[in-house]
């Protein structure tokens, strides 16, 4: 044989052959496997790094239309110079502003800190003299706490728990990699001076100076030290309240010769504030086995979250802080205190993870035996020994890289299953082939090294092509998706170079060592189907059977024009009638909104996944005092507690619960306030559990929703963690205007039109109630007589209002500050609009009641002037229980689009278009869709792009190879024909076509053109070796059909344990009914196509002969 | 060969009859396996459902009294307070200069009107007395005397016996002894007069508040001795803020609460607003003349109640306020089941709270709340419902 020049295969097949490093290489990249399985860290999804901060400036006393004006309108023109700023939203409120900077997805978060901190501090003058410093806080999702326990208990208050819960905190800030340990729902110590204004009334003693005795009382001096008797000596002033009772008996004043003291005018207590603004109450749910029990509902809870640092496994973390957490419960928790984990990332990462190895490893075990059948066991278990190389080198540069293990990485694995098989099956088949047919004196070495050469560039051009498609990825994809999906873009690659390296490198050393030439011969059928397989260059083998139903199907199309035009028919209408599944939504008569058709295939974002956790959010009129947003919660807990899937929920009144990733992005992880509160309800481990949590806040909806209603104005949401990137609602309006007051009419009209539109659930608006402010205005003159200050009046009103903290009280043993507030206690809650009963003393120390110097004036609250994009905004959103946003945006847009919007014209409507629109107010009012919708066009865009461009790519490579313009074309037929399977198939499973699905279709390409390369290769081969065309396409069709059937059926089986995920499922349908209908359509319509360009070549040449 | 090819065939038959299977649905694949799953499910939850809901069914419903929360009109007052004094109060000093004999009365003393509250020591009246008395006598004897010349004398200046200027003289002699005689009887009466001022007894019937004076000073006119209060009218004196007084005028009606007398409202007459007020705290004085009740003491602190408006509220009885996880609020019964539902309470109003926010009128409550009840409890109700 003569040595022909070996490429890049062959040349690394010789060296490793043999070669004593093949092993060192295998064991080292099965170390290096291990050890990227145990160090990367490991997430339930990929991070999405979002940077964004808060810069918060105060501008005392003024209104928000000032605020607006003065403060947040400059800095928003300065942040918005900023490079890499995505969106700028601000809130101006009364005496303060807001403006939120969100950076784009994927900027360097340290840089874009820096970058802002140095323009807000530039532009500190700016601002107006009075404005406070700016307040920068990042919002940063490694803050997010990644595992939280509560303490509960039926025989400890709040404050008792809160306080073991501080001991519990303390030793956890030590564990290695623990950031933020922070404490929720707790109340703190308070020495409460509760001053009864009759009472200070009768003894002649004003609340200025019952206020000003305490203050001036409370004072612990550090003096210079003296010298005495030859030695230093230290002097200390100590005049500090040590307990309560120092404070009660405080003398305040003297009235006529006789003492008053605090005790004669107020009530001090110590401990928990008696009126607590903010609780957390925890219940056990049917779910768990404790509740039924008494005491197990409705108990006081204390959370302890903790949050990792960047870059930590949260599986570590969360192990060593749960195992911390059992230590201390063991040791000092109180055997009454139970202590329960109600969020814990660190194992739902984990629990993901494994089950996805465990998926994995299930299906390699399935295209393992799908190998043994076709290959026999010998090549197939040498394809399965690289398999998992392949997968150690891809896990490794992933460390390297700083791509984490999480099931965005995972699922990329499992989808490079089915196509890095195909290197090994190619040289694995190609050595097997030859070792059958070639030579048996040749030397075996130099025919394993000729084998893996003959096919070296072939598959190097296809595996060319998978990676091209899927680095395209990558670099299409923008915002959040990209950081969602950039896993798949560089695991796939990187998987298809290792399996090409690893084929080259391992299987031919393998194959050399284990497979025998000799014993083929003995193995009758394994020869026989080998022959099959051979070209036919080395001879035909008698068809076998699969052979000869695909040529007696062949024949017909190839014979008969008439056959052939109604199968090609046929191929259009079932193209047609798929993407009709996709599209009938859009066209059909009854109009966009509504239910899907029986038919239908809907086209979302990304699905809802089953998890073990949903929030519910809600939201009352501004104007609900806490009791009731308490009374609605208790009401939605008492339907928890029938449910039962529900093994806890941790209530949280007057504040949000401790922040989610998803609350953090949608604005809801930082509420305060009377009217809000949230109730976590974590589920019976998914596994568990028969329904999903999709099904059971499906269900829940409706009940939810008999509640609400009782209650007008009050918003309840129940959120489900999304798969992926947060959002701030499904279906957004943003509406724009130059008027806020229209705004507020638009946005009812807007919140009308959701309420009548299919499947909305959840609606929010950010138009908040008017909340009734009296304004006290003191008649200067009249106190200036009086003998009174402005600011007196604003002390006497501080402490009537909310009460006023006066120092610390220094108490022994107590490891956070204790405050002593002075307060009107609501007993004696004074009437703002009558203020007799509040006395202030004037200059000559005569008591003057405050209803004499001021008038108290009935109005509202300033309203918060939203901003995005520095445009005027309000915002109406909502969520979706069973569709998908694009009808219902599509549905809504129709209604909406040239409404009268309050300035007597037509309401423009925007941002459905693939690229995004800014706001634009000049012409009126706008309003511009976001939400998932805009997600949804973005994606589909960058996927679109990311297809094209790929498909382009190939072409171009393609036409290089075959040095044709045609014959790319013939071999990328295949990729349409994929859509004939793919409806039918979300159809036949019952799943939304989504964002996954897209992806899906990106790498179903790159495996489909692979096919057809391979059968196109073996024509041209044929003719090369002097077969006529009308045999060749034959032969080759034939022949061809066994490895890709194989090939086929790895993908399948690699992806079938993908579709049971609500995300991935997506990708798995795609691949998996897209494979099968174009490979089962390829085999007969690539060959046909070539024939029939090949034909008209010829003649063209021909006749062109004629003609020359 | 053959067979072995047909064996693979079938295999691969079998493979994409499974595939099939699988691509059916995962909607009814995942479905037949889901009721496998669920079926276990079920069985556990079963199990579960029985053990847990055991208690729940066994626990006993609690008896207990219901209440109706009613909104209730109360009247929106605004309080002024002030101190209730004694309109009669009489300080009782002496007429005569001399050193006190005795002072037996003590603070707090009853009196009625002419008991006698302390007598000056009377030793130098009664010298002036016995002295005025003589004086009486000599002007006596010098009048009889003078009443003798002129009878003699009428007598002799007939006769010519003398000139009738002495019987003039006479005449003038015995009127200005008369008029001696009268004085000095003055005077006598006078320094029995002073005899009166000796004993000093109480003019009204009243208490003794204070007693200054002690037995064996020396009283000195003027210089008060003891205070005796009048109980026939109480009055309750307070300073009424300018923007109120419109509400008052003499002769209303008006209640005043006094504290120390467990909020006991008082029925008060205005008797007159006193017309200067005072410039720095913009008040005037306003005097209510009170009721008579043993009970009002002078000097207790008071308020009175100035009505302003109306205003509806919802109130529930103190006792029905329990205090469950730190929160006040009450048991609402509902559906046979007592809910605790957090309350923002305000005002007391005797035994009962004003509730600001967390009940609407018509709602039942447990009237009393017990340490077995709990959230969720099922209740029996006892009585009717009030």
């Amino acid at each position: 044989m003569t040595a022909p020049r070996l490429n890049f295969a062959g040349l690394l097949a010789k060296y490793f052959i043999t070669s004593k490093l093949t092993l060192v290489f295998i064991i080292a990249v099965a170390l290096l496997g291990v050890m990227a399985v145990l160090q990367t860290p490991r997430e339930e999804n990929p991070q999405i790094v979002v940077p964004a901060a808060a810069v918060v400036v105060g501008l005392p006393g003024a209104s928000a239309a000032e605020v607006e004006s003065l403060v947040v309108t400059p800095l928003e023109g300065i942040l918005s110079e900023l490079p890499g700023v995505d969106h700028i939203e601000s809130a101006s409120h009364n005496s303060q502003g807001m403006v939120q900077v969100q950076f784009k997805v994927g900027e360097s978060k340290e840089a874009s800190l820096v970058k802002l901190y140095d323009r807000v501090m530039a532009s500190r003058a700016w601002l107006p003299a009075e404005a406070t410093m700016p307040l920068v806080q990042s919002v940063d999702a490694d803050d997010v706490p990644i595992v939280t326990f509560t303490l509960t208990s039926s025989t400890y208050d709040a404050y008792a728990l809160n306080r073991v819960a501080e001991r519990m905190a303390e030793r956890l800030r030590s564990a290695e990699n623990v950031s933020v340990v922070s404490l929720r729902g707790g109340l703190h110590r308070e020495i409460a001076i509760e001053l009864d204004p009759d009472r200070l009334q009768a003894y002649g003693v004003t609340l200025g100076q019952a206020r000003a005795a305490v203050a001036v009382s409370n004072l612990n001096v550090p003096l210079p030290p003296t010298v005495r008797g030859g030695q230093v000596q230290a002097i200390k002033l100590e005049a500090a309240y040590a307990s309560a009772e120092d404070v009660r008996n405080q003398l305040i004043a003297v009235h006529d010769n006789r003492p008053v003291y605090v005790r004669d005018v107020a009530t001090v207590t110590d401990g928990a504030p008696s009126e607590p603004a903010m609780i957390s109450r925890f219940s056990f749910g049917p779910g768990d086995p404790r509740a039924g029990a008494a005491d197990t509902g409705d108990l006081p809870a204390v959370t302890v979250s903790v949050a990792k640092k960047k870059g930590a496994n949260a599986v570590v973390v969360a192990d060593a802080v749960i195992k911390r957490m059992q230590h201390m419960q063991a040791t000092f928790v109180p055997q009454d205190i139970q202590v329960i984990v109600t969020r814990n990332d660190g194992q739902k990462a984990d629990d993901a993870v494994n089950l996805l190895l465990e998926h994995l490893l299930i299906a390699l075990g399935t295209v393992g035996l799908v190998l043994i059948f076709f290959l026999g066991w010998r090549e197939a278990l040498i394809v399965m020994v690289t398999v998992p190389l392949i997968m150690a080198i891809t896990l490794a540069a992933n460390l390297l890289g700083g791509v984490t293990i999480n099931r965005v990485t995972l699922f990329a694995l499992i989808l490079a299953l089915g196509l890095l098989v195909d290197a090994g099956i190619v040289v694995i088949e190609n050595i097997h082939r030859h070792y059958a047919s070639g030579n048996p004196k040749a030397d075996k070495v130099a025919v394993t090294i000729l084998a893996t050469n003959e096919i070296g560039n072939a598959t190097n051009l296809a595996t060319f092509a998978v990676m091209l498609v899927f680095i395209t990825l990558a670099v299409a994809l923008t915002g959040m998706p990209r950081q969602y999906f950039f896993p798949v873009a560089v695991t796939v690659p990187m998987a298809m170079a290792a399996s090409i390296l690893v084929a080259y490198v391992v299987t031919p050393w393998a194959a050399n060592r284990w497979v025998h030439r000799h014993a083929i011969r003995h193995d009758e059928p394994q020869a026989e189907s080998s022959h099959e397989d051979s070209p036919p260059t080395h001879g035909h083998g008698v068809p076998g059977r699969l052979e000869r139903v695909y040529l007696r199907l062949f024949g017909p199309l190839q014979q008969c024009k008439r056959v052939r035009i109604v199968f090609g028919v046929a191929v259009l209408l079932l193209l047609m009638l798929s993407t009709l599944q996709g599209a009938w939504q859009f066209v059909r008569p009854s109009g966009v909104g509504g239910s899907v058709s029986a038919l239908g295939v809907p086209i979302g974002f990304l699905p809802k996944d089953n998890q073990n956790t949903f929030n519910v959010v809600v939201s009352m009129p501004e104007t609900t005092p806490v009791e009731n947003t308490d009374r609605l919660v208790r009401e939605i807990a008492a339907v928890l507690a029938k449910e039962p899937q529900v093994a806890n929920w941790q209530t949280w009144i007057g504040q949000a619960g401790v922040a989610d990733f998803n609350g953090l992005f949608k604005g809801t992880a930082a509420r305060a306030g009377s009217h809000v509160a949230e109730i976590r309800v974590n589920l019976v481990d998914k596994h568990q559990r028969k329904q999903s949590s999709i099904d059971i806040v499906r269900e829940l909806r409706p009940k939810v929703e008999a509640i609400r209603k009782a209650w007008p104005g009050a918003e309840v949401a129940l959120v489900e963690q999304p798969p992926g990137p947060p959002l701030r609602a499904t279906v957004l309006a943003e509406l724009y205007g130059p008027d806020a007051e229209g705004l507020r009419v638009l946005s009812a009209q807007v919140r009308k039109a959701f309420e009548q539109t299919y499947d909305t659930t959840d609606i929010t608006d950010s138009e908040p109630e008017d909340v009734l402010e009296h304004h006290v205005i003191p008649d200067k003159d009249k106190a200036a007589r009086s003998g009174v200050s402005v600011a007196q009046i604003a002390e006497a009103l501080q402490l009537v209002y909310g009460g006023v903290t006066l120092g610390r009280a220094h108490l022994p043993d107590e490891k956070l500050p204790v405050p002593v507030k002075a307060l009107v206690p609501r007993r004696a809650e004074v009437d703002p609009a009558r203020l007799d009963r509040v006395f202030v003393a004037n200059t000559a120390g005569q008591p003057v009641p405050l209803a004499e110097l001021v008038k108290v004036l009935p109005a509202s609250v300033d309203r918060p002037i939203l901003h995005r994009d520095n445009e005027k905004v309000t915002f109406v959103g909502a969520e979706l229980s069973d569709s998908v946003p694009l009808y219902a945006v599509l549905d809504l847009q129709r209604r909406l689009q040239g409404i009268i919007a309050p300035d007597g014209r037509p309401l423009r409507t925007g941002n459905l278009r693939f690229k995004e629109d800014s706001p634009d107010t000049i012409d009126g009012y706008q309003l511009l869709w976001g939400g998932e919708m805009r997600m949804t066009l973005d994606v589909y865009r960058d996927l679109s792009i990311s297809l094209s461009g790929a498909l382009l790519i190939i072409y171009f490579v393609l036409v290089a190879y075959y040095r044709s313009f045609i014959v790319p074309m013939v071999a990328m037929s295949a990729v349409p024909l994929g859509i004939i399977g793919i409806f039918p198939g979300y159809w036949l499973v019952g799943m939304d076509f989504s964002a996954t699905s897209m992806v899906g279709i990106v790498a179903l390409a790159g495996v489909v053109i692979r096919n057809s390369l391979l059968i196109i290769d073996f024509i041209q081969d044929n003719i090369r070796h002097g077969m006529p065309l009308h045999e060749a396409v034959r032969q080759a069709g034939a022949v061809r059909l066994r490895p890709i059937l194989l090939t086929m059926l790895a993908i399948i089986f690699g992806s079938a344990i993908m579709v049971t995920d609500p995300v991935f499922g997506g990708l798995a349908i795609s691949l998996i009914f897209g494979t099968l209908a174009s490979t089962a359509l390829t085999v007969f319509i690539v060959p046909l196509l070539y024939e029939l360009h090949a034909r008209r070549h010829e003649a063209s040449t021909a006749t062109g002969a004629d003609h020359a | 060969m053959n067979r072995f090819i047909t064996h693979t065939l079938s295999r691969l038959r079998a493979m994409s009859a499974e595939l099939e299977g699988n691509a059916h649905g995962t909607g009814q694949g995942m479905r037949s396996r889901s009721v496998l799953v669920l079926s276990i499910c079920a069985c556990l939850l079963a199990a579960c459902a029985d053990h847990s809901g055991s208690p729940a069914s066994a626990s006993v419903p609690v008896t207990a009294d219901v209440a109706v929360v009613r909104l209730m009109q109360l009247p929106v007052t605004s309080d002024v307070t002030g101190s209730i004094v004694s309109d009669g109060r009489i300080n009782v000093t002496t007429r005569v200069l001399g050193f006190i004999r005795q002072l037996d009365v003590r603070e707090g003393q009853p009196v009625r009107k002419g008991d006698l509250l302390l007598r000056i020591d009377a030793s130098d009246i009664d010298a002036a007395i016995v002295q005025a008395a003589a004086g009486v006598q000599v002007a006596q004897e010098a009048w009889q005397d003078a009443q003798y010349d002129v009878r003699q004398n009428t007598q002799l200046v007939p006769v010519g016996a003398i000139p009738a200027d002495l019987l003039r003289k006479s005449r003038l002699r015995e009127e200005t002894t008369r008029a001696a005689l009268e004085q000095a009887r003055a005077a006598l009466a006078a320094a029995q007069a002073q005899r009166n001022y000796v004993d000093i007894t109480s003019p009204v019937d009243g208490v003794v508040v204070s007693v200054t004076g002690r037995s064996g000073e020396m009283a000195a006119p003027g210089a008060p001795l003891l205070t005796v209060e009048s109980r026939e009218v109480l009055l309750f004196k307070t300073f009424v803020p300018e923007h109120n007084l419109a509400a008052i005028k003499a002769g209303d009606s008006v209640s005043v609460r006094v504290d120390a007398l467990g909020d006991e409202r008082f029925k008060g007459r205005v008797r007159g607003v006193v017309p200067s007020g005072d410039g720095v705290s913009r008040r005037n004085e306003v005097d209510i003349v009170l009721p008579r009740d043993a009970r009002l003491l002078p000097g207790m602190f008071g308020r009175l109640e100035i009505l302003v408006d109306e205003k509806p509220v919802i109130t529930v009885p103190r006792a029905a306020l329990v205090r469950r996880g730190g929160l006040d609020g009450v048991f609402v019964l509902q559906e046979g089941v007592a809910r605790f539902r957090w309350l923002r309470t305000g005002k007391h109003l005797g035994d009962a709270l004003e509730v600001s926010a967390g009940l609407l009128d018509g709602e039942t409550i447990l009237a009393r709340a017990t340490d077995v009840v709990r959230d969720g409890t099922p209740i029996q109700v006892v009585g009717s419902v009030r």
